[in-house]
């Protein structure tokens, strides 16, 4: 049975979340893709393009999932660089490297909350393509968007996340 | 560190490439590397090649895990001796302490630079 967190618990988490995860996407970017991020205020998707996400769930005490969402052309950007390979199509490399991204910032993020690193347990991953879809989610979780840009390009990182009580 | 064979578990091909890529950065260019996706997959490698040196196995993945693959590994008496290293992002004490508990040499949190697999892996080749 796991432990319920407490209220106090549960502002410590809220209070820390969404700075947390920037320090893990610039960790990933920095040690996987030899890449510098920074906090951008948005990342409008192109039009017709393909967009991809992947979406990984966290389960335990805490429940949720981190969704990462880039367009076509960023998941080729971002997989040629962890891969050292010029990607030229969206092909299961791609989705699988994208995946491993969002892997990489869920477990940092979690990872970076001690009152539930060692008790919340993560997905593997799941990727999505396609083109003007949406993600939803249950209307009483706490989300936060945040953006990021990259070697001139950019992507989004959305957390969604319940606490046990 | 010449003629070292080293098996590579992880559900994610890409990181297979990039595990293997770092181990060639680090002083392992001539190692002959045998893949798997996952536990299970790995099971059937240990049980078909007698030599290999060296085994980093990813903990979260489909069909059978990284811990439940240590444990398989021991009760099938399979690769006794072979260091074991975890790579993962599941890098809390807990997953650490448990994979250590089943044989586990050292562990590596995703994510993770070629000089982190060097300091981790290399002193478990030189034994």
């Amino acid at each position: 049975m796991p432990e319920l967190m407490t209220e106090v618990d549960k502002e410590t988490l809220n209070a820390n979340a969404v700075a947390l995860i920037d320090s893990a996407v610039s960790e990933v970017f920095g040690m996987m893709l030899g890449m510098q991020s920074s906090v951008a205020d948005s990342c409008p998707m192109p039009g017709p393009e393909k967009q991809v996400s992947a979406i990984v769930g966290f389960a335990g005490p805490m429940t949720g999932s981190c969704i990462i969402q880039m367009a076509e052309h960023t998941a080729l950007k971002v997989t040629g660089a962890m891969m050292g390979a010029t990607m030229t199509e969206l092909d299961n490399s791609v989705k699988d490297a994208i995946g491993e991204v969002c892997n990489m910032v869920a477990g940092g993020w979690k990872n970076r909350l001690p009152l539930v690193a060692a008790t919340c347990m993560l997905s593997v991953p799941t990727v999505v393509t396609g083109e003007s879809y949406d993600v939803h989610h249950a209307p009483h979780v706490c989300k936060f968007t945040r953006h990021y840009s990259f070697d001139g390009a950019c992507m989004s990182v959305t957390i969604l996340y319940e606490v046990a009580s | 560190m010449a003629n070292k064979t080293i098996l590579i578990i992880d559900d994610s091909s890409v990181m297979r490439k990039i595990i293997e890529r770092a181990l060639r950065q680090v002083g392992l260019e001539t190692a002959t590397v045998l893949e798997a996706s996952n536990g299970s997959e790995a099971l059937e490698v240990l049980k078909t090649n007698g030599t290999i040196d060296l085994i980093l196995s990813d903990i979260n993945m489909p069909v059978m895990d990284g811990l439940e693959f240590l444990r398989q590994k021991t009760s099938q008496g399979l690769a006794k001796g072979v260091p074991v290293v975890m790579i993962t992002t599941e890098g809390s004490e807990q997953h650490v302490k448990e994979a250590l508990a089943n044989g586990a040499k050292n562990y590596i949190r995703k994510p993770f630079t070629p000089e982190q697999v060097k300091e981790r892996v290399t002193p478990l080749l030189a034994a």
